[in-house]
């Protein structure tokens, strides 16, 4: 009897850097780099005045790396004037670059400020992303000021889909 | 819910000076006020509160040109308004001195009464 091993993408068993499938566990542990649904994440827990852009330019949070696959990206950022009146709105996003606008379309999220003396959170658009090898991606801020250093905070995560 | 926003801080006013750009997005009232400090109080010029639509081409806003002398400073108050985009531009004549512009905004309704 001959067998045929017909392989299937996504399936266990691969080698060390093949890609698996969902892999079912009975210890609750997560998936792991190589597996479906593995997350990798980064985070800034206290607001700080580190990386924060120029007035009218983009900054970074912190960011994931993440190997090729296709992802799924979000963050949520947590951004605070600090005595820094902001005069134009707030905006956050995921990019490829620390000090880029985003990636695509609807990409970003736009926060009107002028009443707001307190931090505020927001999350950023999903943005999926198709990539061939190792890639980083950024949690950035955009502000306008006046004066004064306004803060940010915030986490990003990268969830993989296949 | 109000709030007050520096636009020029103590800024040298024996020049022209354009103020930073204040984005009411959906807002409706707020104020603008202008002081002059320091130097000989003796300056002169118009100031012009500006208003623009894209943040890009900014127009004198009707009936704010002010003109002043000795220093002397000055408020305007917006109650409402559909424009978007506000700044203040210091036209300098002569003297010395500094200038400060300083917003104030807030909501046109009670919230959460």
């Amino acid at each position: 009897m001959t067998y045929i091993v017909v392989p299937v993408k996504g399936g266990g068993g691969g080698g060390a850097t093949a890609l698996r499938g969902l892999v079912p566990v009975t210890d609750g542990s997560a998936a792991s780099l190589n597996e479906i649904g593995y997350i990798e994440t980064a985070q800034v827990t206290s607001l700080t005045a580190s990386g924060i852009g120029a007035t009218g330019a983009w900054g970074n949070v912190t960011s994931v790396t993440i190997p090729a696959g296709v992802w799924m990206l979000q963050g949520i950022a947590q951004v605070f004037e600090n005595d820094a009146p902001l005069t134009q709105v707030i905006k956050i996003g995921i990019s490829s670059s620390a000090s880029g606008a985003g990636i695509g379309t609807f990409d970003q999220t736009i926060i009107a400020p002028q009443l707001t003396g307190a931090p505020i959170q927001q999350l950023t658009p999903l943005v999926k992303v198709n990539i061939t090898g190792n890639s980083t991606y950024y949690l950035n801020t955009y502000f306008t000021y006046a004066s004064g250093s306004p803060q940010h905070a915030g986490i990003i995560w990268a969830i993989r889909y296949s | 819910m109000a709030k007050t926003i520096t636009l020029v801080s103590n800024a040298n006013a024996a020049a022209d000076v354009t103020s930073a750009s204040l984005d009411l997005v959906d807002l409706q009232t707020g104020s603008f006020n202008v002081i002059f400090s320091g130097g000989a109080g003796n300056l002169a010029g118009t100031l012009y509160l500006q208003g623009s639509v894209d943040n890009v081409n900014f127009f004198n806003y009707p009936s704010s040109n002010q003109s002043v002398t000795a220093s002397t400073g000055h408020i305007w108050d917006l109650n409402p308004t559909g424009v978007r985009y506000f700044r203040v531009f210091w036209d300098y004549t002569s003297g010395t001195g500094n200038i400060s512009v300083t917003a104030f905004l807030k909501n046109n309704v009670v919230v959460g009464a």
